[in-house]
Parts: C-alpha cells; structure tokens; sequence
C-alpha cells in the first residue's frame, strides 16, 4: 500500500460520508425536536432529483447553442432547487405528523414510496426514461489544493458539524428545539410554541437531506439515478443513534460508516473479504449500541409522540 | 416492488391502434439509457423499425423498465396487448421467458444473454471474452504505466467471461503488465450505481492504472465520467512508450494538464460509448475513449425484428463471436485520431488469429 492508494481511498471515505452527515445532521434537527424521519431516503431521492432536473434545465438552452457552453450558476440553482424540494418534502411530512397528529413512521414511509414513483414519473416525461435524467454537463466544481480536491457540498457537510452544535446547545432557538423535544408539555408551559419548533425542526431535517440528495446526484456524479439514495437515509439515522444524537457524534458515526463502505467497494470483486460483509459491520455496531453494550443512546425523551395540548 | 408504480404507466401509452406489429423490449435492470447493454438493444430496435416502416409497415413499440422481480410481468402484459415479438435484454429473465413464453405460444422472444429452449423463444449468446481479448489487447499495447483496470457490473460468470477475456488480451501484448479488477456489486443494483463505479476507478487509478475497462451497464458511466474529470496524470516513475498518436488537445485538457501529464483512458463496452469521451465537441481532439468493446445486441434485437416481419424467425440457440461479428472493438472518428494505422492492422490482424484458431481466448469457467 503506497501513499497515493491511501490518500484514494481516504478520498473516498470523505466522499461517502457526505451525504450520510448531511442526513445525519438533518435527523438530529427533526429527532432533537421530538419527530422521527425515517423519510430522510425518500427526502434525499428527491433532493437528487430536483438537483438534476433543475441543473440540466437551466444549462440546457446555452448548451443547445454551444456544447461546450460554462453555465457556472446551473448546478448551485440546483442546489438551492434541492434544499427547496427538501425543505418543502420535510413540510409535508410535518404536516401530516404534527399537525394531523398521524404516526410518524406511517407517514415518512409514505414519503419513501413516493420517492420511488414520482421520480419515475416526471423522468418518463422529460427524459423518456424511468430510471436515469440525461447527463448535467455543468456539474459543482471542486475545490481543494493539489490533488486534495472535493465538491464544496463536502466542506460544508463538515463545516455544519459544528454550526448545529453552536445553533443547538449555545442558541436559545437550540434550546426551545431540544425542550420541545424532551417535555413539550413543560416547554409549552414556559410560552414554548411546541408545533412551531417542530416544523422548525422537521423542515430544516429535509433542506440538509435535500442538500445530501445534490451532492449525490450534481456534487459526486452527473445524473440523478433511481434509488439513488441506495439506504444513506437510514444509514445516517443509524449513524445518528450511533452518535447519540450530537453533532460530533454523527460525524464520527458517519465517518466510521462512510469509511466502511470505501473499504467495501474496494474490495469489490477482490478474494480477501465479501465486500457485504464489511459493509455490514457498522449495522451490527449500531445494533450493539441500541442494545446498550457499548454505552447507552438515550434519545430525545419526546421523540416519535404527537404532542396533544 | 421498487419501481412497480411507474412502470405501469409506460404501459398504458401504448394501446391498440390499427398497426401490423406490436414489438416489445422488456428491460430488467440498468435503465433504458445506460449508454451501454440496454441501450444498444433499444437502438437496434429502433433502427429495424424505421426500416420496415420505410417499407410501408406500420409498427408500434411497447417498452418496460423493471426490475428482475417485476420482467416478468412487462413480458406478460407487453405479450397480452398482442406484441410478435419482444426482446428481452438479461440473463436474468431467463426465468420468466421460460414461463411467459408458454402462456403465449404466438409471441416470439429473443432472450440475450442466457438460453430457454422453447419453440418461440431464440436465445442469443455472445463470446464477450473473444471481443474483450481484442480491447485488452490494444490497452496492453496503449498503456504508459504498465497496469490497467477492470471495472465489472454485478459480479456474475457473465461478467467474468469479459474479465477474463480482457486479462489474456492484456497479458498477450504486454505479459509484464499488472492488471486490477474490481465489480461494484453482487446485486442487480451493480448496473445502475456510477457512484462506485466511479470510487473504484479512482483507486484503480491510485494504484497506477491509466486505462479502465468498464462492463457495468449504467454504472459505466461513472468510469467514463471519472476519466472525462481527471483527463491526466503525471507519472511517478518511467512511462512505457506506447504507440499513442500525438493528437491536439481540448482547451481543458490544456489548462488542466502540463506538458509532462499523460492521459487517462477508458475503454466503453455493448454499444460504441466513445463518443462519451469527447469532452469538447471536437472529435478530431483527444478523447478519453480509447475503444469499445462492441458486443452486438443491437444486430440481435434488430433481426429479431426483421425475421418476425418476413415471417422467418428461427428458435434455437446463437452463439456469436468474433466470425460472426457478433463481438467486436469500436473503431471510429473519436478513437482513430489516438491510434496510429499500424497498429489498427495488427489488431486486426488479431481478430483474425482467433477468427482462425490460431489464438485461443479461454471462456470463464
């Protein structure tokens, strides 16, 4: 092993660790506030697609003019396309879950049904294909010194790990986000607007997993891709339990995991270990954190139950 | 049950109308325009029936994207809107061609990629290794490090039949070179995942490989996309003198690379993906598709087409290789810029040294 492999495959734990922290950092905002979203995948699918779609609409009148055409604002629109998609998917599920009071987990699983049919739908209109959007040519640059070079979705995944543990526990927004989480009837007795916080914090779960959903299909690729998520939504809530729900602790749960499946690529077709079987070892970490052996992870006292004034 | 709902409606296009044929496509994995397996076999189609419909015929095409679970059914209900053929790309609807064909005695099924022995159904096996030795060829001949990569899609016999193949091609020319071989998966998911196929060329690349093979449908893409990126590299130690043109550079590959970088290359498979290569429009500057493996689904699907509108379709088994220019390598105005006359030749020359028995390419066992 030389140096340059290292570096490689470091990369690439970098790489797949990004959307996971996004999601992650997304699960904390809407755990921390009381809802469970298990609909961070579907969220994440459509954050991809709008990311896409939005980013090949744009650059495609100048790109029909000339094929080489530098349309340097088309994938940031996608971005900004892929946070409000996010954010605007998270709103739906808030709705139905807080203000309708429906079970959440329903809810959100409905969310992820919808992420594999919708997306095949508008596809089947615009690219006449269920599967793949045509090829964005303006893709996010990279940023970076030498051969040190990322998409500037990962600097901020990792710049926003200490953003939301400033915003959650130095900020009284962080404050009244956790206590509505914890005893919402106590923070409702303070003057705490319970529903309010928890929109607060089921929207923004969805702008970051929408902002995940970008970097898979215009930060590391070139496409949207069906099912792309491929798991990442529950991925990073495992990796979240696995933090218990801190934001350094998803960033180390989500490196760890990321890692793992560096590793487990690598190994793809290779004799030395079933890349299956190493991409699998961070579940059954997880599982032996739920069950208490490696430290207990006490989630948010609120977390999953309607709040009834 | 993962892509049920949309499916449907792909269907629902397609009514009766007052056409002389129905033909069908059913594809179970990888999406229509991978650029690669499925694709060729759409552009086959597509091509034999703007030729019959230049002959007066009028003909309607049904298509299905599902998934190995869910072929079953797109053959089935593509089969009950009365289609005459229908040509099902992957080995893995083996299964349900072998049902489905019975309940439709009057359809006629080609089936690429496996064998069911019915009296409707022709099933249409290619020699991937034979194809897969000549693109291995050119790239022992072509690369400057002395080691080139393999990317597999689902890691199946199938797809080791165009690894194997690739490693006699590469040691033939070049027995020093090393050569890496990765698959992005174990499952159907493994065609349509660029992602990893992208991370595998890069740590292809970390450890030192300048051409990547690609045989992954759709994942593909992100081998083709991670070359097309990184363009170059600037070697660590001694580069082997290869028979690389000199060819004017794009802009970008300028501005990216000094004048002591080398390129990266990747060589496309199924259908000719060269052109996806071209990262400025211009054919006639350097392109990152130094070939194609041409494995040629779409001559099958297209006279699949054409037997069933003259009434000639055979059942039975074809085997196509090299003499049957059923595989080939994809020579075109994109590559031929990059690879000089003589050496054209001598891969033709042999193409013709397998066509004759004289080189034997071992299948994957």
């Amino acid at each position: 092993m030389d140096w340059l492999l290292i570096g490689a495959i470091a990369a690439s734990a970098i790489r797949a660790t990004t959307p996971l922290l996004f999601a992650s950092l997304g699960g904390l905002f809407s755990e921390r506030s009381g809802v469970v979203n298990i609909a961070l995948e579907g969220i994440m699918v459509f954050g991809a697609l709008g990311a896409a779609i939005t980013a090949q609409l744009v650059e495609r009148p100048y790109v029909a003019q000339d094929p080489n055409a530098v349309v340097w604002f088309a994938p940031w629109l996608g971005v900004l396309a892929a946070m409000a998609v996010g954010g605007f998917v998270g709103w739906i599920h808030a709705v139905v879950s807080i203000r309708y009071k429906a079970d959440q987990i329903i809810s959100a699983t409905a969310i992820n049904l919808m992420a594999i049919g919708i997306p095949a739908v508008l596809l089947t209109g615009l690219y006449d294909n269920s599967t793949t959007s045509e090829r964005v040519q303006n893709t996010l640059p990279t940023w970076g010194v030498g051969a040190v070079q990322f998409s500037p979705l990962v600097y901020l995944a990792f710049l926003l790990v200490p953003t939301a543990w400033y915003v959650l526990f130095r900020t009284p927004f962080g404050l009244r986000l956790r206590s509505v989480g914890e005893h919402p009837e106590a923070a409702d007795s303070v003057g705490i607007d319970v529903r309010r916080m928890r929109y607060y914090g089921v929207v923004l779960s969805g702008v970051l997993a929408g902002l995940g959903g970008a970097f898979l299909s215009i930060g590391n690729l070139n496409q949207f891709v069906a099912e792309m998520a491929g798991g990442r939504g529950y991925i990073a809530l495992a990796a979240l339990i696995f933090g218990k729900w801190t934001p350094f602790g998803a960033l180390g749960a989500t490196l760890l995991f990321g890692t793992f499946e560096a590793i487990g690529t690598l190994l793809g077709g290779g004799n030395l270990l079933p890349p299956a079987l190493v991409q699998a070892i961070p579940f059954i970490l997880t599982m032996l954190v739920l069950a208490g052996f490696v430290g207990r992870a006490v989630p948010p006292g609120a977390v999953g139950k309607p709040f009834e004034k | 049950m993962r892509r049920l709902l949309p499916l449907a409606l792909a269907l629902v296009l397609g009514a009766a109308g007052a056409q002389d044929y129905v033909f069908g496509i059913v594809y179970d994995a990888g999406g229509k325009f991978d650029g690669s397996f499925n694709e060729g076999t759409f552009n086959g189609m597509e091509a034999a029936i703007a030729d019959l419909e230049a002959d007066g015929l009028e003909i309607e095409l049904l298509e299905f994207e599902g998934t190995p679970e869910t072929s079953a059914q797109g053959l089935r209900s593509i089969s009950e809107q009365g289609a005459e053929l229908i040509v099902a790309p992957g080995f893995n609807q083996a299964d349900s061609i072998a049902s489905v064909s019975q309940e439709f005695p009057f359809t006629n099924y080609v089936l690429i990629d496996a064998v069911v022995e019915a009296d409707n159904v022709r099933s249409v096996l290619f020699k991937e290794h034979e194809g897969s030795f000549l693109v291995g060829y050119l790239a022992g001949l072509m690369t400057r490090t002395g080691t080139v990569g393999f990317v597999g899609g689902m890691d199946i016999p199938l797809i080791r039949n165009f690894d194997t193949g690739y490693q006699q091609g590469v040691s033939a020319a070049c027995p020093e070179c090393e050569i890496i071989s990765n698959y992005v998966g174990t499952t159907p998911a493994a065609w349509n995942d660029p992602a990893r196929a992208k991370e595998l060329a890069s740590v292809q690349r970390a450890q030192g490989a300048d051409i990547v093979y690609a045989a992954a449908g759709a994942s593909g893409n992100g081998v083709i996309e991670f070359m097309n990126e990184e363009k170059c590299f600037v070697p660590s130690g001694e580069v082997r003198t290869t028979p690389l043109r000199d060819v004017p550079v794009s802009d970008a590959y300028a501005e990216q690379c000094g004048d002591d970088a080398h390129p990266l290359f990747f060589i496309g498979v199924d259908s000719n993906q060269n052109p996806a290569g071209d990262t400025d429009a211009d054919p006639a500057t350097l392109n990152h598709g130094l070939t194609s493996m041409l494995k040629r689904v779409d001559t099958a699907s297209a006279n699949g087409a054409y037997d069933t509108a003259a009434g000639a379709f055979t059942p039975g088994t074809q085997v196509l290789g090299l003499a049957e220019d059923g595989v080939g390598w994809a020579l075109d105005a994109y590559n031929a810029p990059l690879i000089p006359d003589a050496t054209v030749d001598q891969l033709e020359g042999i193409r013709q040294a397998i066509i004759d028995g004289d080189i034997v390419v071992q299948p994957y066992e």
